[in-house]
């Protein structure tokens, strides 16, 4: 991109060793590795005036032909694979000549950087930069491309706890409070608006992380968070074709059900009786609404009216709690997943042209049962130089289709209203046919003769497994087109353009034997005075779709220019601006009476009121699922970037950017949103004086400056939401307040500091870089709480300010070199962050139950509690603290708890985290070993809530442990069994000090085994290994406290290759 | 370098047309209220606006529960049933915030017209809509008037807090309690203002008219004790619609008796409300008093469309609650009565009575001294409003007078509950979170 032949001339120089020839016109030579000056072979050499090139041989010699006279000057290109290229310019002698090429290794400070405006030589880098490898890319296996920073970026972690979402990152903290929290990502230097898992790892060059303001603030009011730059591979120019492949197949364990604890079915049913004698379901028998019990319950109605004898009922009742429904699960509804990839890829360039075109299947066989996934991505790129390449044209086409069956029916394994199934049913007989279980109404009603003239009533989940057609589909299409002209020598302009369309469809086809459609059609069942039915609802499927096409329309014009005055002083700087659009248009539909066959539907009257079959005492609707959106976001900004170094010594960065939207209205955008940054770099090794012999290299880095970020669901105005007149019963549209008006909004600026060194020794045996920073959040958009006689509870505008310091480093080492080499990795981050300014009125209970809810001078996720005081010796009650005394009443200890007097146990993210991975070579084998750490954080470990236990619904495996007779207060925390729910005893206890866990742990995250065979790479990799170390003795996994089940251990076999 | 001069002449003509492609509106759903159709959408929304407190009615003496059910019921429900000291042990109320959630809303719509069709124009539409906010807003004061502050006794309404009256749709407007005078003032104001911009009959059930606001103010002069106003009030009212159902033209064995209020098919209905969702009222776990239940005779067609029965009682028919015709005809009938006119009152309280039998079987009451009729009429006042939201304001304002003062008694658990009259139990406490963040005065408890 940039011009600097000279400069490469002047390093390379150095690495062109003269030798003596063997008399022979044109151009002879050997091509050598500089690190152990072994041959390079199948590299590409052409020498552009003799219009030749050629590939070097096994033992890396090469010959070009070509009379030539002495004292010609030719330009030589040499690359191959893996290595940095040369572009020389070369003195014809009778010598020839050994090229030594400085192989691509893994070290963040060897990669180009890109920050999606610019690729930036990181020599010239002021602010904080990790890139990311291809090596390291293809170390791990994975369907998904983020999943590859795990554990390789230092500040950059993944967060599995509950308010986070799947693949929920921060990078250095999290500077926002309910403004979107997640990096940018950036695909090929535009932002990508689809599903980022929709990117094949194995399309993925390198992948830059910006953190700071001064590589970040090019960003804008998106880079807040940071932002992740991920360049896919490119064709070279004058290089042969290459072809690379890589193939593998993941297995992966089955999920292990019996994670999080339960109560024993055994306990379940000895509660249940208890209830039943306690009158708790008393209530329940033969209700107007048909309101379900449970099967023991049910038998104990029985039992009671004399319909069934005490001996049988006692036989059944044994016989179920022998039942565990997980063991049911575990056959029937879970499996191994299996996944395989397959990617291929062609790329080369000839002199005015280079392409690039890959293909990938990815087919995942997920854990749940009829669930699958598949994905194909077709990418082509092409760039054709003009004009004595003073015009370059780029294209590239991306195409994602990927197809999913989300027919696992899993999530839906509910009764009465939602709750868990109890955990006695039993799904399946033992020749594996599907059973009935309770869901929605009463046993003896859906068994009784007079509802057989309806569809069968039964609720049977393995059937209903078996019938889903629920499969979603999307279809994600990338063009994009440039133009460059170089203007001059050292400025060029540059246009380009996106087009990005993300279709997504789900079609969820409930055929008439699912229970989801027998259950609807029978509930509107209406029966006629002569008796006979008629169906509001009518037979046949019901079809429930959700379609959404995302387009969105970048065009950004860019002018570079990149000058050189005497290797003095060099100046770099890009400006210009671009149009960003968005629109996503959504909708929900249902279709009913829906005949797949003929794509036939039929109507429904969704206005009118009709009794409901089980319980003609109430009315409702007929479900209308019909909904759209429309939403578009308009963006235009305008950015520059300048790099001054003068000497190759001292480097100035400074960088701004305009943002605007139409996201906040008007009014508030006319201010818009200036953010800008600043860099100082100095390559103290450089320095005449610098005489420090083991580090001949040492950088010293200085940044300062502001990102932004963005709250699209705000607006300056009073704004309110619309509802369509089919949910009205009035048939009018109406309208719903959402944001009452705030003319004092604004964004949300990060106010970034950061200081760097980078280093390396002589040899680049050990090599790194440290990172202090501190990020101040202004204007951090919060809720405050607001007095509800002002018609709202909250008020969200610009409320807070936060304040981040931190660590980052990074360390390389070389421990040992020659046949057995073993290099280690070491990754560790600081991470301390403490909400600034922020005055809420919220009592000490919201406080502590609600995580999330700022607290000045306290991290913006933490953990608080009640001072837990013990189980009573007498009752087993818990005990916490009134007064400073020993108490057990619950609520004036909850009421008397204010932000004040609560117990703050600490972070719950962790403060220190890293990782370190250890490498070793030996001859043609590698391994490569990665363990991670997350230190210095709490949890909140669940336990028994006899608030469900008394309401016959379970809860959790505690319950075993639970006090029982005075004494147990020695050897456990768990409190007695109440006689009734007492809402305060329970929070008491659930929040309380005694169910605080320390998070930190090391896990043995992955493992790669490599074989290289010729051109043959094979590789085995494990993942999800093993715990090491954790400080909680309860049984959870601080990363995963409130998944059903650990993420299963993975292990795949693959093969790749490149020639 | 010329080419140079062209992009950066390209730049900035591409500057120059993003103002419109800026003023595009995120999502199309949303909406910056601006004209009368967005106001009506406001209004329309009856999930807020046509809501009313349910902690009276759960605190008053029409229903009753098993002690099963009391301690299955979330705290704030419980400490009302119980009429315990503390309600909301630092919980946020439903009770309080609903009503000026519509406060607020009706403040938006007043303040987005400010300005528009001024008083006196011809702009229906409009007025309709000042109309109908300052209904729903007096309305919501109404309601927490009778929840949150005292009894409204004419001498001493001066001295007592009232409820804060918000006018504004700025949130940032402090706000006191005032007093009770005050809040009764604003009401009974806005309402009459209001009846002059309304139309005589709403399109839709849910939306307010003339005849909603004559009946609304009726009953707030009623629970003043200004019974002359209230008299005119409930004659302006029935003189707009008088029309009662004949309940033995219903079919009273049908799952739904009455016809729905919403959109527009009940003809009793003046204007829609429904409680806020407490599970005390959802049916099937929640029974009527069993005196009252067997007050109903056999022949009272009441009995059956009103509740189902289960064992010995009924349990609560939550169908219809708000603004009712056969109301009116009780206001009349009792304040008749109270300034003398025992005649009209009967006359009056017969009128609707004998609709409400089945054919032929009802005798029309005959009295003639002034308390006996009062007591009859307040005993059938009890029976035709049940589940009306108006037991809670009746027991208020009649513990004033000796005579039809009630003390309020709960067994649960063999623990008993007493309520006796004009308790300081009968104001609730204002919620906490009120209380802590604008500072307003707290109900002795």
């Amino acid at each position: 991109m940039f011009k600097r032949s000279l400069l490469i001339y002047c390093i390379f120089q150095l690495f062109i060793m003269p030798c003596f020839s063997q008399a022979s016109s044109g151009l002879t030579g050997r091509i050598i590795s500089s690190t152990d000056k072994s041959p390079v072979s199948k590299a590409f050499i052409s020498v552009k005036e003799w219009q030749r090139s050629t590939l070097s041989d096994e033992d890396g010699n090469f010959l070009l032909n070509r009379s030539t006279g002495r004292g010609q000057q030719v330009n030589v290109h040499v690359s191959c694979a893996g290595f940095h290229n040369i572009d020389t310019l070369l003195i014809m002698t009778e010598r020839s000549v050994v090229f030594v090429l400085r192989p691509m290794v893994i070290n963040i400070n060897e990669v180009i950087v890109n920050t999606g405006y610019q690729k930036i030589n990181p020599e010239r880098l002021t602010g904080a930069v990790s890139t990311v490898s291809r090596n390291m890319i293809e170390r791990e296996v994975s369907t998904d491309v983020l999943r590859t920073l795990q554990d390789v970026v230092p500040g950059l972690i993944f967060n599995h706890d509950l308010t986070a979402g799947q693949n929920s990152i921060s990078i250095r903290g999290t500077s926002t409070i309910y403004g979107n929290a997640q990096p940018l990502i950036v695909v090929d230097n535009f932002p990508y608006d689809g599903d980022i898992s929709n990117i094949n790892p194995n399309d993925v060059e390198s992948v830059s992380v910006l953190k700071d303001a001064a590589s970040a603030s090019i960003w804008g009011a998106r880079a807040g968070n940071g932002v992740i730059v991920i360049t896919t591979k490119k064709g070279r120019l004058s290089s042969p074709t290459q072809v690379s492949f890589n193939s593998n197949l993941t297995v992966g364990a089955k999920p292990g059900l019996f994670y999080q604890p339960k109560m024993s079915s055994s306990d379940f049913i000895d509660v249940e009786k208890r209830l039943f004698s306690q009158g708790y379901y008393d209530g329940l028998e033969n209700t107007s609404d048909q309101s379900p019990v449970s099967p023991v319950v049910d038998l104990l109605f029985k039992v009671r009216n004399g319909a069934v004898s005490e001996q049988s009922a006692n036989q059944s009742i044994t016989a179920m709690k022998s039942n565990d429904i997980r063991n049911d699960l575990d056959k029937y509804f879970y499996r191994n997943s299996v996944k395989q990839q397959y990617a291929l890829n062609i790329s080369g360039g000839g002199e005015n042209q280079v392409y690039y075109l890959s293909g990938g299947f990815d087919r995942n066989i997920e854990n749940e049962v009829r669930n699958d996934f598949s994905r194909v991505t077709v990418n082509a790129s092409n760039t054709f130089d003009f004009l004595n390449h003073k015009l370059s044209v780029n294209t590239a086409f991306n195409f994602v289709y990927n197809k999913a069956a989300i027919n696992s029916n899993i999530n839906d394994l509910t009764w009465n209203n939602g709750v868990s199934l109890y955990p006695y049913a039993s799904l399946a007989d033992v020749n594996g046919n599907a059973l009935p279980v309770v869901r929605d109404y009463a046993l003896s009603f859906i068994s009784d003769p007079a509802q057989q003239k309806l569809l069968d009533w039964n609720y049977r989940p393995l059937d209903d497994l078996h019938q889903q057609q629920n499969y979603s589909y999307s279809r994600d299409l990338r063009l994009q087109g440039g133009l460059k002209y170089n203007i001059l020598p050292w400025l060029n302009s540059n246009l380009q353009y996106l087009y990005e369309r993300s279709q997504n469809d789900n079609e969820n086809l409930h055929s008439e034997q699912s229970y989801f459609t027998r259950n609807l059609i029978n509930r509107f069942t209406q029966v006629t005075a002569d008796g006979s039915l008629s169906y509001v609802i009518p037979r046949g499927s019901i079809l429930d779709s959700y379609n959404s096409i995302l387009e969105s329309n970048n065009v950004r014009l860019l002018l570079n220019a990149d000058k050189n005055w005497n290797n003095v002083h060099h100046l770099e700087f890009m400006g210009g601006a671009e149009l960003k659009s968005v629109n996503v248009q959504s909708g929900n539909n249902r279709k009913y009476g829906y005949d797949e066959e003929h794509a036939l539907n039929s109507n429904v009257d969704y206005v009118n009121l009709y009794p409901l079959y089980y319980n003609p005492g109430s009315k409702a609707n007929v479900p209308n699922y019909i909904t759209n959106g429309d939403l578009t976001d308009h963006y235009v900004s305008y950015f520059a970037n300048a790099t001054y170094t003068f000497n190759d010594k001292y480097i100035a960065t400074a960088s701004g950017r305009v943002d605007k939207s139409n996201l906040f209205g008007v009014k508030t955008n006319q201010k818009g949103v200036p953010l800008y940054s600043a860099g100082l770099a100095w390559r103290i090794s450089k320095e005449k004086f610098y005489n420090v012999s083991f580090l001949p290299d040492l950088k010293l880095r200085l940044s300062f400056g502001y990102n932004g970020n963005i709250d699209k669901t705000l607006s300056a105005y009073t704004t309110a939401q619309y509802y369509g007149s089919s949910v009205s019963q009035i048939g009018q549209p109406y309208a719903q307040i959402i944001n009452p008006p705030n003319p004092e909004l604004s964004w949300e600026k990060v106010k970034i500091i950061n200081a760097g060194i980078d280093f390396a020794s002589k040899g680049r045996r050990f090599s790194g870089s440290v990172d202090v920073y501190q990020k101040n959040g202004i204007n951090l958009i919060g809720d405050m709480p607001f007095a509800p006689s002002t018609g709202i509870l909250s008020f969200r505008g610009n409320t807070a300010n936060t304040k981040t310091t931190g660590i980052d480093l990074n360390l390389v080492t070389q421990n040992l070199t020659g046949q057995f080499k073993w290099n280690t990795s070491t990754l560790f981050s600081f991470v301390h962050d403490a909400v600034s300014n922020y005055q809420t009125f919220y009592s000490g209970q919201q406080y502590i139950q609600t995580e999330g809810i700022p607290v000045q001078g306290r991290p913006l996720y933490a953990i608080y509690s009640y001072k837990w005081g013990g189980l009573d010796h007498d009752s087993g009650n818990p005990q916490g603290y009134l007064d400073g005394k020993l108490s057990q009443d619950y609520g004036s200890i909850v009421n008397a708890t204010t932000k004040d007097n609560m117990i703050y146990n600490g972070s719950a993210r962790p403060v220190f985290f890293g990782a370190v991975r250890n490498n070793f070579t030996y001859k043609n084998f590698s391994l490569s070993v990665s363990i991670n750490y997350k230190l210095h954080y709490y949890f909140r470990r669940p336990s028994v809530d006899y608030t469900t236990v008394l309401s016959g619904i379970g809860g959790n495996g505690d319950y075993s442990k639970r006090w029982q007779q005075p004494g147990d207060e020695l050897i456990t925390s768990v409190p007695s069994m109440p006689d009734q729910i007492d809402y305060y005893r329970e929070h008491f206890y659930t929040y309380s000090s005694a169910l605080v866990e320390k998070g930190d742990h090391i896990r043995l995250q992955d493992i790669q085994l490599g074989y290289q065979w010729g051109k043959l790479f094979f590789y085995a990799y494990a993942d999800n290994v093993a715990m090491i170390w954790k400080a909680t003795k309860s049984s959870y996994d601080p990363d995963y406290v409130v998944s059903g089940y650990l993420p299963p251990r993975t292990i795949s076999l693959g093969l790749r290759s490149r020639f | 370098m010329k080419k140079t001069f062209l992009y950066i002449a390209a730049l900035f003509l591409l500057s120059s047309c993003t103002k419109d492609f800026l003023d595009k509106k995120p999502d199309k759903s949303l909406l910056v209220p601006t004209d009368a159709a967005d106001f009506q959408a406001i209004l329309d929304n009856y999930n807020i606006m046509n809501v009313m407190p349910g902690l009276g009615t759960i605190a008053s003496d029409h229903y009753y529960l098993p002690g099963n059910v009391v301690k299955s019921l979330l705290p704030v429900q419980q400490n009302s049933y119980l009429w315990k000291d503390d309600i909301f042990e630092g919980q946020t109320a439903t009770d309080w915030n609903t009503p000026y959630k519509q406060v607020f809303y009706a403040n938006v719509v007043l303040d987005g017209l400010a300005g528009k069709g001024s008083d006196g124009s011809n702009d229906n539409s409009i007025n309709n809509l000042k109309g109908s906010a300052l209904f729903y807003r007096s309305l919501a004061f109404y309601n927490l008037s009778q929840i949150f502050a005292a009894p409204y006794v004419e001498t001493t309404a001066v001295n007592l807090p009232g409820i804060p009256i918000r006018l504004s749709s700025d949130v940032n407007v402090k706000v006191g309690r005032g007093t009770l005078k005050g809040t009764y003032q604003q009401i009974v104001g806005d309402l009459i203002t209001a009846m002059d911009l309304l139309p005589t009959k709403a399109a839709f059930k849910n939306r307010p008219s003339k005849a909603a606001c004559a009946a609304l103010l009726a009953r707030t002069y009623l629970c003043m004790g200004d019974y002359k106003d209230a008299g005119i009030l409930a004659g302006k009212c029935l003189s707009i619609t008088d029309e009662l159902y004949n309940l033995s033209d219903l079919d009273p064995t049908a799952d739904f008796p009455f016809p729905e209020p919403l959109p527009n098919d009940n003809k009793e209905v003046l204007f829609y409300q429904g409680f806020v969702s407490y599970s005390f009222f959802t049916r099937g776990r929640t029974l009527v008093d069993s005196t009252l239940y067997r007050s109903y005779t056999s022949t009272d067609l009441r009995k059956p469309m009103f509740f189902y029965e289960v064992g010995n009682t009924g349990v609560i028919y939550s169908g219809f609650t708000g603004i009712g015709i056969d109301e009116q005809y009780l206001i009349k009938a009792e304040v008749s009565v109270r300034s003398g006119d025992v005649v009209t009152g009967i006359n009056t309280l017969n009128t609707l009575l004998q609709t409400r039998y089945e054919k032929g079987t009802y005798k029309a009451i005959v009295a003639n001294e002034r308390d006996a009729a009062l007591k009859l009429i307040l005993e059938e006042r009890r029976k035709e409003l049940v589940g009306r939201d108006l037991r809670w304001t009746d027991l208020r304002r009649l513990n004033n007078e000796e005579a039809t003062a009630t003390t309020l008694k709960r067994i649960v658990d063999g623990v008993t509950y007493v309520l006796p009259p004009n308790d300081k139990k009968y104001v609730f406490p204002i919620p906490p979170d009120e209380i802590q963040r604008s500072g307003i005065q707290q109900n002795p408890r």
